[in-house]
């Protein structure tokens, strides 16, 4: 192979798979019939960083995050559920014993009812900011004909319902009661549900945040779920200062709670507890730094400025 | 003669390419030389460098290809012996059209400040 050939080839190697696929022949046409000077090659390797940078679904094939609000949307979406995760397993911790912890104690239930409060807030912006970029994918996706789209927003049902009727399965089936089955049996059956249940929520999750990250949404669309995913990412500050306050007021009137191991795998409340805090304080970091990168992207702050690539 | 591809079906954009950033220039200058008919990525490159005094490089022609393809104002033809020639679409004309009228009354403004002193 000459040298020529063997630069031209590796010029046309430097871009992305799926730009080779759509462009690469008639670019390697094109590159046989340019002259290969340093100018070509600086030229085309800068392009072949363009593409690697900015992709260019042509094809419709390539899963994209182009837009930094687009990208802020997502990676706010999943740090919420990954805090709504940490939320339901501190409630499902507590649930047995809030009633009373409640009862008697009242700074231990202001914690707690600023917690659901946040928690009733941050769900209310989820819907606010998301719903209308649904919308728009799935209305995009529908005059497009595009299957990938509506068979992603499909996942969140569908796992719902699978999860649904695995919880029938072990309510009904395999541990119809508690003193019909083993501990070992009734403890399999709740991993098994509560991994369903992870499970789950990760699979839908991911089927979104892959609609969002290919449907062609306007970006003024994500531009004003800049402003529920604000409110989203404050609730989770104000839940997370709430549950670190309802575990310190916990430690200092009823110590012996968070010793115990009420669980429902046997730990103690403290360990569970410093793990969804930790789950909390992770979630709250990656979406407030994913909203500042979103109000600094050109257009996505002031909703003025770059409409950035119309199609994506 | 081979079927010309449908109009890509791209949403509204808007009517100027300055979203474009450092492939905003190279891509008027492909829209102009497609406006003289469909070619193939080297006659671009020979059509502007006659037309407009400008050697675009071949990262550079296909970076803007690549976008100017995206918004639908150009398509891509079936490919002759390995080239695929591209031709202007409707809403690429109307683009190009709006461009050059706006560089045409930037020019005639400054010709008349320029007569004026």
């Amino acid at each position: 192979m000459s040298l020529a050939l063997a630069t031209r080839s590796w010029l046309l190697r430097l871009y992305p798979t799926v730009w080779r696929e759509r462009y690469g022949e008639e670019f390697a046409v094109l590159l046989e019939e340019c002259s290969l000077t340093p100018f070509t090659v600086f030229d085309v390797v800068i392009g072949a960083l363009d593409a690697r940078i900015e992709p260019h679904d042509t094809t419709g094939r390539i899963l994209r995050m182009l837009q930094q609000t687009r990208r802020s949307a997502i990676t706010v979406f999943c740090a919420w559920i990954a805090f709504v995760l940490a939320g339901l397993a501190f409630n499902q911790m507590i649930e047995d014993d809030v009633r009373r912890l409640n009862g008697a104690h009242p700074d231990i239930a202001a914690a707690y009812y600023v917690l659901m409060g946040g928690a009733v807030v941050a769900l209310l912006a989820v819907l606010v900011g998301g719903l209308p970029v649904a919308y728009a994918a799935l209305r995009r996706a529908l005059t497009d004909r595009r299957r990938d789209i509506p068979l992603l927003l499909a996942v969140p049902p569908v796992a719902l319902a699978v999860w649904l009727v695995s919880t029938w399965f072990i309510a009904n089936v395999i541990a119809p009661s508690a003193k019909s089955v083993s501990d070992s049996t009734r403890g399999i059956a709740f991993v098994s549900w509560v991994g369903l249940f992870i499970l789950a929520a990760i699979a839908s999750t991911a089927a979104v945040s892959v609609a969002v990250a290919r449907a062609e949404v306007s970006p003024s669309v994500f531009r004003f779920a800049l402003g529920p995913a604000t409110v989203a990412t404050l609730a989770m500050v104000v839940m997370t200062g709430a549950v670190i306050a309802w575990g310190l007021i916990v430690h200092s009137e009823v110590p012996a709670y968070l010793s115990s191991n009420t669980t429902p795998f046997k730990t103690s409340v403290s360990a569970h507890l410093i793990g969804q805090i930790a789950v909390m304080l992770v979630g709250t970091l990656i979406a407030a730094s994913a909203l500042i990168r979103g109000y600094r992207a050109p257009g996505g702050a002031s909703g003025a400025a770059t409409p950035a690539m119309g199609v994506i | 003669m081979p079927n010309e591809p449908h109009e890509p079906n791209v949403p509204n954009q808007p009517d100027d390419l300055s979203d474009l950033g450092r492939f905003s220039d190279p891509s008027l200058l492909i829209l102009a030389s497609l406006a003289g008919g469909s070619k193939h990525g080297y006659a671009m490159i020979e059509d502007i460098a006659q037309m407009a005094a400008v050697r675009l490089g071949p990262g550079t022609l296909y970076g803007a290809i690549a976008r100017l393809e995206q918004r639908g104002l150009i398509a891509p033809l079936p490919a002759e012996d390995r080239r695929r020639p591209y031709r202007l679409t409707a809403q690429g004309a109307t683009v190009l059209r709006e461009q050059l009228a706006a560089l045409q009354a930037f020019a005639t403004t400054g010709l008349r400040r320029l007569a004026i002193n």
